[in-house]
């Protein structure tokens, strides 16, 4: 696979689509892949390089090829999108934390990355989750809470991208409530 | 076992601007802007503490009756939701959970359809979840259940058939009785766990009672006891007996179990007007006066032509009537009016006669007239110059200082004529009494017999009485019994004996002197 682009970074971003947000395979091209990156933040651009063997190319005459049995080994692992009602959207993958593409939670931001979660709904009992487990256990609580009727609140230990390009050592909470 | 009961409901929550807000027992137009508070609070609040206060202030006016329904609906919805919410720790929960539970279901018993949604739902299952497994509880899935609610009742009560299992579940006083779920009509399916329940149709008469082993589909109660009055007919403060009740068709009418609601009832008893009366739809007792017949008194008067007052058209029964006549003396009469088999034209005639003017002629053996210092009619003193009294036979005893006593009978025909004279008695008299055991005053034979005899047992008590002083004198002076000859207990004996004869005799002498003396002073009254 062999990727053209006005500089390497360029040609980095395009491999990065194509093992992490695209639908169909390459060679076959992603339109709608392109735009949901180029509305990510440079946090989410950042989480979903990380796992992208960038020695795994070979850079000739300006062009960028990478094997495509590495592409298509890489997306094997490819995150997975969690819409949360009324909270967000997560990428996640296996292992590790979760990433907030769009998040409407307090203090939370895109690009934050998603530690730990606990939650409560008054009158049941409440719950609580860490790094790849909470984006399908939020989704439950949230779930839960619609049909029981009741409002849910939540909260959030986030670790933060900074703009030199490291996630911050010190972490973030956020609060918010979601009504059913 | 568990009772789950959860009831098929629309949506409801207590936060504000959600799109099922319009079917929210707190969402419904409110009128008490304190039960509006608590929700709003309610709604606003985490701490355990508040939700605590809320209960306390939720419940007293989910029971308050002067609160509109969605009120008390708000009110009790605001209360079981704060148990709820604290019955979320192990500690106190089945306490919090059964509060909750009672709260509900009065709110779901006043606005059905309020709490027909997700929020209320998910909060009773669970609330009835959290009351846990108890022994002789209804077990199994929760199935819909339509409740039909017979004619003539407005609600049906459901509750477990075995009331020790709610005890069990939740003992006194926390939960105030056993539990029971109100279907009001018009509501929709319940969902209830199979098993066996008590059903009671409650209508305004009493409620019918039955047991059955609820399953799914439809549970038709037994419609209620109708309303019945028990009709008692009164003259005044007195019962009547033996009136009859029909209905409109005629047909007799028990009246201990008059229908109601069926038209008016004819109340219909001898000598009394028939009255028409609908008993209330509640039923119960209900007196009923009835009118006594009107009678036509016609008064038929000897002398003919008499002034009668009280005479006339008027009820039966004692009627007071005063009949006059020139020259007759005046009757003052209560007649009995008897009581007429029937109503129309009933008439009643009675015939009176009135006092006749009597005039006493008094002579004595040589047929001269003879004055007369009192006379007696029939026992009653009258004037000897004129007196009334009414046809018929009478007694007289004329008194005269000079002539003695002049007893006898005569009659009084009745008047039949408009203008009657006074009737004229004869009375003859003894020749003159010059000097009589009565004569100067003195008492007559038989009372100085008596009062003789009287003084002469005085007399012997005055023995009597000394002859026991003379031998308490002995006594007194008492030496040995040959110096006296007797002994002590005779002498003692002796005087007691004749003291009582002393006080026999002074008693019995008394009694004749007084009675002799008594008979004296009558004879001269006479």
């Amino acid at each position: 696979m062999t990727y053209t682009a006005a500089s390497p970074a360029d040609a980095f971003a395009a491999r990065v689509i194509d093992v992490t947000l695209a639908d169909p395979a390459p060679p076959e091209p992603d339109l709608a892949a392109a735009e949901r990156w180029a509305e990510t933040t440079d946090g989410v651009r950042a989480w979903l390089a990380e796992p992208v063997d960038v020695d795994g190319a070979t850079t000739r005459d300006g062009r960028v090829w990478v094997p495509l049995a590495a592409i298509e080994a890489a997306r094997a692992a490819r995150p997975t999108r969690h819409p949360l009602r009324q909270v967000g959207t997560l990428y996640a993958r296996a292992e590790g934390p979760a990433v907030w593409a769009s998040v409407n939670c307090g203090r939370a931001s895109g690009g934050d990355r998603l530690l730990t979660a606990r939650w409560k709904q008054r009158g049941y009992a409440g719950g609580a989750c860490e790094a790849a487990d909470c984006p399908a256990a939020l989704a439950r609580a949230l779930q839960n809470a619609h049909a029981a009727g009741e409002r849910l609140q939540i909260w959030l230990t986030l670790a933060r991208w900074t703009k030199d390009g490291e996630v911050a050592a010190d972490h973030e909470s956020a609060r918010c409530h979601v009504r059913p | 076992m568990r009772l789950i009961m959860s009831l098929l409901v629309a949506t409801c929550a207590l936060e504000p601007a959600v799109a099922h807000a319009a079917t929210a027992p707190c969402a419904a137009e409110l009128e008490s802007p304190v039960v509006a508070g608590l929700a709003e609070r309610l709604a606003s609040t985490d701490d355990r503490g508040t939700w605590a206060e809320i209960v306390d202030g939720a419940a007293p006016l989910a029971l308050d009756a002067s609160l509109s329904t969605p009120d008390r609906a708000c009110a009790a919805y605001v209360a079981g939701s704060a148990s709820f919410f604290l019955s979320d720790r192990r500690a106190d929960r089945r306490r919090r959970a059964a509060d909750a539970a009672r709260y509900f279901a009065l709110a779901q018993a006043l606005t059905p359809d309020a709490m027909s949604g997700r929020q209320p739902k998910s909060r009773m299952r669970t609330t009835w979840a959290r009351l846990g497994r108890v022994p002789g509880w209804l077990t199994g899935r929760p199935v819909p259940v339509e409740v039909a609610v017979p004619n003539g009742a407005d609600r049906v009560r459901l509750s477990p058939a075995d009331p020790a299992a709610w005890h069990a579940v939740c003992p006194e006083p926390a939960c105030g009785g056993a539990a029971t779920f109100v279907i009001p009509r018009g509501a929709g399916p319940v969902d209830l766990a199979p098993g066996r329940y008590t059903v009671e149709a409650v209508g305004r008469c009493g409620a019918s009672r039955q047991t059955v082993e609820l399953g799914a589909g439809r549970v038709s109660a037994d419609p209620p006891p109708a309303c019945t009055a028990r009709l008692t007919a009164v003259d005044g403060e007195q019962p009547i007996e033996g009136f009859a009740v029909r209905d409109a068709a005629g047909a007799a009418i028990d009246p201990a179990a008059a229908p109601v609601g069926e038209g008016p009832l004819t109340i219909s008893a001898l000598g009394y007007a028939d009255a028409l009366v609908e008993p209330p739809v509640g039923g119960g007792p209900v007196e009923v006066e009835l009118a006594r017949c009107t009678v036509d008194l016609v008064v038929q008067t000897r002398p003919p032509g008499a002034t009668v007052e009280g005479a006339g058209p008027g009820p039966w029964g004692p009627r007071a009537i005063v009949a006059t006549a020139d020259g007759q003396g005046r009757l003052e009469e209560t007649l009995d009016v008897p009581r007429p088999e029937r109503c129309a034209d009933a008439r009643h005639t009675a015939s009176v006669a009135l006092p006749r003017p009597v005039t006493m002629l008094t002579r004595d053996d040589r047929n001269e007239w003879v004055s007369v210092g009192r006379l007696f009619v029939d026992d009653a003193r009258v004037d000897p110059l004129r007196f009334f009294v009414s046809p018929g036979q009478h007694t007289y005893e004329a008194v005269s200082a000079e002539h003695g006593i002049a007893r006898g009978v005569f009659e009084v025909p009745p008047c039949a004529t408009a203008a009657c004279p006074p009737v004229e008695v004869a009375a003859r008299f003894g020749p003159r009494v010059e000097s009589s055991g009565r004569s100067g005053g003195g008492p007559g034979t038989g009372a100085t017999v008596t009062m003789a005899i009287g003084g002469a047992l005085v007399g012997a008590g005055l023995i009597a009485g000394a002859a026991a002083w003379g031998n308490h004198r002995r006594i007194e002076a008492y030496g040995t019994k040959r110096e006296e000859g007797d002994s002590l207990d005779t002498l003692v004996e002796t005087r007691d004996t004749q003291a009582l004869t002393a006080d026999v005799l002074f008693v019995s002498g008394g009694v004749s002197l007084t009675v002799g003396l008594l008979w004296w002073l009558f004879e001269d009254d006479r």
